[in-house]
């Protein structure tokens, strides 16, 4: 493996019929991080994760899974949740699982074992002789995820993986990520729900277009905003004043503006020495939704979000 | 085992179990037989009309003393030829003018005649359609000729009597041998084309399930697609073995039991035991070839319409490929021979009939080793048309990439 990283993309090209999905990506995500493809549908999330999982091959640029150039060479050591959930209607829950451990290298009777104790811990034991068509989508998503887990592998990839799922069941996926990436897995899922990479991610990609507008850590995006200073006084008007920078606003009774290049300290000199009486202060960092939409743009915000009210509408 | 055939296997079990365990298997398995004996029942019922209704029947115009002569005739002739052979006839007796009487008869669909004959032994004539009254002249010469040899017998006081011919049997006759090979080399060909064409169809359909419910997204990230295709095949072919086990035991019993085992059928010219032997590899080679073709095809389609819409063009190939492996039986033709059994749908065919004919055991095995080669490519190319046309993946792979890999020590 080359220098610590699960996933390394350089370039990734793709067109469609002469559409192009997916425009010079670069992607470096390291061992046992969280990371996070952010961006609104037909963003080309899907795939850039296609192309470096190997089910499409690039038009051009190059991909390593896991020190592997060829990525279905290290599909024994990976999971995928594509998007498109898919199992054969007809097999049972227990089956499913040892099936799709069974596909990436793990013998079936483990696969078996794995995959009652799975379902058990889960609430789910009732259901380890079911068939997949007799449950919920609920379930069956999550039939498909312990699916995906249970040869343990050392890269989980999963694509809109909260697409679908309820808040518990969401909260749950959380916890699941967090726990794999603790014990040393490298989680990379794609979404266009800003809260979930923000909670989960140590680094993004944020994409929109097919382009890559962003590639890092999450507190790299959020520090591409100046801090935001809250401020209020106890007396209206006096020299203080024109210590506030320029871009300073009034609402609500507050001042809010970016905190100065030179720090909150010349500042609170100023407004003490000159009476301001401060009765609050606060110095709020950005959120990530902030910072996507300052790297994205508003458009592509505005996507996101209407994206995420249809499907919670569904 | 490696990574290749690994995956093969896992999706070839659960292809296997998922078929097998399903109740519609049991509909699969005995809707061939019940069909068989439907057909059986039917064709047992219909057969005594349809030899009636099929051969064409003459009206003999003429006194008793004659119709009694042609009937004294025609009885011998055709216990000896076979009733297909020639006309049934029926005496009328005749009423004034003979040629109003044979147009009469000719005219009227109740008489149900195709021909009428009149002028008696000495100067027959037959009316008939222009299209068949040719034929039924020259059969009915046979029968005015006996007629009237056994009429001059019976005027010189002659008994008529059929000449004494002694037998001599002996181990085996060249001609007969010939004939049975040859009878055993199509044999062989139906067997094996009959199987393929209702069971490979099921082949046509496997990738729609797995493109329906999104599963071939999971397969096509886990395992190389050569392995999805490779064991779809082999499920699909020890499911068929299932079946042409139990359909096989049926059909020997049921021919057990009505005809006997004695010596029926000739020998191989490769022996038996060879030639069961290649008899099931050929099948095997057959329904993989075709089902690799199948399932490179039917992966191309998106629902089980366009499925449906595609069997019944490749149902026709399938008949075409059969009538030129046909053509090779019997014949001297080596070019038309050689070129069949190198095509590789009708390689196993052609092969077969040659099992039959000839005791050469080589050409067996370098067909073998063709028709493997010819299923490596033909899975080849239906990976990859599979992932440039069905992925879009925009570079379709190696020809040998995945199997350099497979082989490849670790």
């Amino acid at each position: 493996m080359r220098g610590g990283l699960a996933i390394e993309a350089k370039g990734l090209f793709k067109a469609f019929d002469g559409k192009t999905a997916v425009d010079g990506v670069d992607i470096a995500v390291p061992e046992g991080s969280i990371y996070g493809i952010l961006g609104p549908n037909g963003a080309g999330k899907t795939t850039t994760i296609r192309m470096l999982l190997g089910i499409i091959d690039p038009d051009r640029g190059e991909r390593t899974l896991l020190g592997y150039d060829e990525p279905i060479k290290a599909a024994p050591i990976v999971g995928y949740l594509p998007e498109e959930r898919g199992l054969y209607p007809s097999m049972t829950t227990r089956e499913v699982i040892a099936f799709m451990g069974a596909l990436r290298g793990l013998p079936l009777e483990i696969g078996r074992q794995r995959a009652e104790g799975m379902l058990s811990q889960n609430g789910l034991g009732d259901y380890v002789n079911k068939p997949i068509k007799s449950l919920s989508k609920g379930m069956a998503q999550t039939v498909q995820l312990f699916g995906t887990i249970v040869h343990r592998p050392k890269l989980i990839v999963l694509d809109e993986p909260f697409s679908g799922l309820d808040a518990i069941n969401q909260g749950r996926l959380e916890s699941l990520i967090r726990a794999e990436a603790a014990e040393g897995t490298t989680v990379i899922f794609s979404t266009h729900v800003i809260a979930h990479a923000e909670r989960l991610c140590e680094r993004i990609a944020i994409i929109a277009g097919g382009r890559l507008r962003f590639e890092g850590k999450v507190a790299e995006a959020r520090d591409r905003l100046r801090p935001q200073v809250r401020l209020r006084t106890r007396v209206e008007d006096g020299a203080w004043r024109n210590a506030l920078p320029g871009n300073a606003v009034k609402t609500d009774g507050h001042f809010q503006f970016e905190l100065p290049e030179s720090g909150i300290e010349p500042l609170l000199k100023t407004l003490i020495d000159g009476g301001a009486g401060i009765e609050e202060l606060s110095i709020e960092r950005p959120g990530l939704h902030d910072a996507f939409v300052a790297i994205a743009g508003d458009a592509v915000a505005r996507e996101m979000e209407n994206s995420t009210r249809v499907e919670e509408q569904a | 085992m490696n990574d290749i055939f690994r995956a093969a296997w896992v999706i070839c079990r659960r292809d296997f179990i998922a078929t097998v365990y399903s109740r519609t298997f049991l509909i699969f398995l005995f809707a061939p037989i019940l069909g068989v004996g439907f057909g059986y029942l039917i064709g047992q019922m219909t057969e005594e009309s349809d030899r009636e209704m099929g051969r064409p029947k003459v009206a003999i115009v003429a006194p008793v003393e004659v119709t009694d002569a042609m009937a004294a005739a025609h009885a011998p002739l055709v216990e000896a030829l076979s009733e297909r052979a020639l006309p049934a006839i029926e005496p009328v007796l005749p009423e004034g003018d003979a040629q109003a009487q044979a147009r009469a008869l000719l005219a009227s669909p109740e008489s149900n005649v195709s021909a009428v004959m009149t002028g008696g032994l000495d100067r027959p004539i037959i009316y008939g359609a222009a299209d068949t009254v040719g034929d039924l002249a020259k059969e009915m010469a046979v029968v005015v000729e006996a007629a009237r040899n056994g009429s001059a017998l019976q005027g010189a006081g002659l008994p008529a009597q059929k000449p004494e011919v002694t037998i001599v049997t002996t181990e085996q006759a060249g001609g007969d041998v010939n004939m049975g090979r040859h009878a055993l080399a199509r044999a062989g060909q139906t067997i094996i084309f009959f199987f393929t064409i209702i069971l490979a169809g099921m082949l046509l359909s496997n990738l729609v399930e797995e493109k329906s419910s999104k599963v071939i997204e999971i397969l096509a990230a886990a395992v190389p697609l050569d392995a999805v295709f490779l064991g779809k095949i082999m499920a699909m072919l020890a499911i068929s073995m299932i079946g042409v086990t139990i359909w096989g035991t049926l059909g020997l019993a049921a021919v057990y039991l009505f005809q006997g085992v004695a010596g029926w059928l000739t020998p191989p010219a490769v022996g038996w035991p060879l030639y069961i032997l290649l008899l099931i590899f050929y099948f095997a080679a057959n329904y993989m070839l075709y089902g690799a073709l199948f399932v490179g095809v039917g992966a191309q389609a998106n629902s089980v319409r366009e499925v449906q819409t595609l069997s019944m063009p490749i149902t026709f190939g399938q008949l075409a490929f059969f009538a030129l492996a046909s053509a090779t039986v019997g014949q001297n033709d080596v070019t038309m021979t050689l070129a069949a059994a190198l095509f590789p749908l009708t390689s196993p065919l052609t092969m077969i009939a040659l099992a039959a004919q000839s005791p050469s055991i080589w050409p067996h095995l370098l067909a073998i080793a063709w028709q493997l080669v010819c299923l490596f490519v033909i899975v080849r190319i239906a990976t990859l048309m599979f992932r440039t046309t069905v992925l879009k993946s925009g570079k379709a792979g190696s020809f040998f990439g995945p199997f350099k890999s497979a082989f490849a020590r670790k």
